[in-house]
């Protein structure tokens, strides 16, 4: 196991730690999964090296083998370098073949405004540069790894897909996060109980303006709390000067009965002056809700 | 949405800081030392109160204490 692939494993999320066994209908789904893609024959996918798509790459390789199976990174300064590592490390493990890609996204000004439409910038810019360097392979199918827990969420980034004719297999078969995991857990795939990791623009509410600086101060902080300890669940959220730190429920309430004290040296270390620690801890879309987008 | 009523209500719990609003996020600034405990012990009722002052998030800031003097909160 590469170095990198233990460091994932130290950030086990400690709800999915127990992951829950697979089901039979989950490995239906898998069938029917490996059934769709042997019809397309060759796939590209757009790769993160999250829980979903480092999944839906293992299954395309066990489908079409790494000859039919492209996997395609897009890179830019929103894409923290640990989710890189990650994804390298199970392209390597599971003979993956993987294209690199830089997109631009922090180039367009309709993306740096931080809209709460942002992620539709961002994914317009990734899909139009993948699915030409797809086809340029003379790969005519291109997948992501939306799944169907996320079809309920504020996704904008999803009309980009949609677009572009980008295809969601496993939403389309009905996959859940907690069916994912398990097969990915099944499968050997060190990513089963890795926390969720949406691009680090999502660390910035909603008109604060998305620069490098604001997204390397974020990485930094959270980096600092993984050296620190800190499991499961973890946003750094960034509201100017001031950095609010989501936890995992676990996670914060082990910390409020310690010492904060280290928590707060960490992310001052990454560069926030103030420091302050969610008291609700971890929200998925917690930014959406102080902006007014969805329900509290 | 205001500081002063969720200040109120936190003070009836105790909880003896100061409140800055950022739009729709409480953020608390102990007066005094801060008892960690004594807010993870709360933490829940403080985020009730939150939410039923408008608030959709409260935090606490670490490693602040806010100037001494107010003596409008109770102090334990």
């Amino acid at each position: 196991m590469a170095a990198n692939e233990v460091r994932r494993l130290a950030v086990f999320d400690p709800d999915v730690h127990e992951a829950a066994p697979t089901t039979v209908a989950a490995r239906a789904r898998e069938a029917a999964l490996i059934a769709w893609i042997r019809d397309r024959g060759r796939v590209a996918i757009g790769f993160s090296g999250g829980v979903d798509s480092a999944y839906l790459a293992c299954v395309a390789v066990d489908a079409v083998g790494p000859e039919g199976t492209l996997a395609i990174i897009g890179r830019s300064p929103s894409y923290p370098a640990e989710q890189w590592a990650a994804a390298r490390a199970v392209a390597d493990r599971f003979g993956i073949p993987v294209l690199e890609l830089d997109t631009h996204e922090m180039e367009d000004p309709r993306y740096a405004a931080n809209p709460t439409n942002r992620c539709y910038f961002c994914k317009s810019e990734l899909w139009s540069l993948l699915v030409p360097a797809a086809a340029a392979r003379g790969i005519a199918t291109v997948i992501d790894g939306t799944n169907a827990d996320d079809l309920g969420d504020h996704r904008p980034g999803a009309a980009a897909a949609k677009e572009q004719r980008v295809s969601s297999p496993l939403a389309m078969l009905g996959f859940t996060k907690a069916e994912i995991r398990a097969l990915s857990r099944d499968r050997g795939i060190p990513t089963w109980a890795q926390p969720s990791s949406p691009c680090l623009s999502s660390r910035l509410p909603y008109g604060t303006a998305v620069t490098p600086t604001r997204l390397a101060q974020v990485e930094r902080a959270e980096a600092a709390l993984r050296t620190l300890g800190v499991r499961g669940d973890l946003r750094v959220r960034h509201h100017g000067d001031l950095a609010r730190i989501e936890l995992h429920a676990t996670e914060l309430e082990r910390w409020l009965a310690a010492d904060c004290a280290p928590l707060h040296d960490a992310v001052r270390g990454a560069g926030f002056e103030r420091v302050a620690l969610d008291l609700r801890g971890f929200r998925s879309g917690s930014l959406n809700v102080l902006g007014g987008v969805t329900a509290a | 949405m205001s500081a002063q009523p969720f200040r109120d209500a936190l003070g009836a719990l105790a909880v003896d800081a100061d409140v800055e609003i950022r739009d729709r996020l409480a953020i608390l600034r102990p007066r005094g030392a801060v008892d960690a405990r004594r807010i993870a012990a709360e933490r829940g009722r403080i985020t009730a109160l939150a939410a039923e002052h408008g608030f959709t998030h409260v935090a606490l800031e670490l490693g602040a204490v806010a100037p001494e003097g107010d003596a409008t909160l109770p102090r334990d």
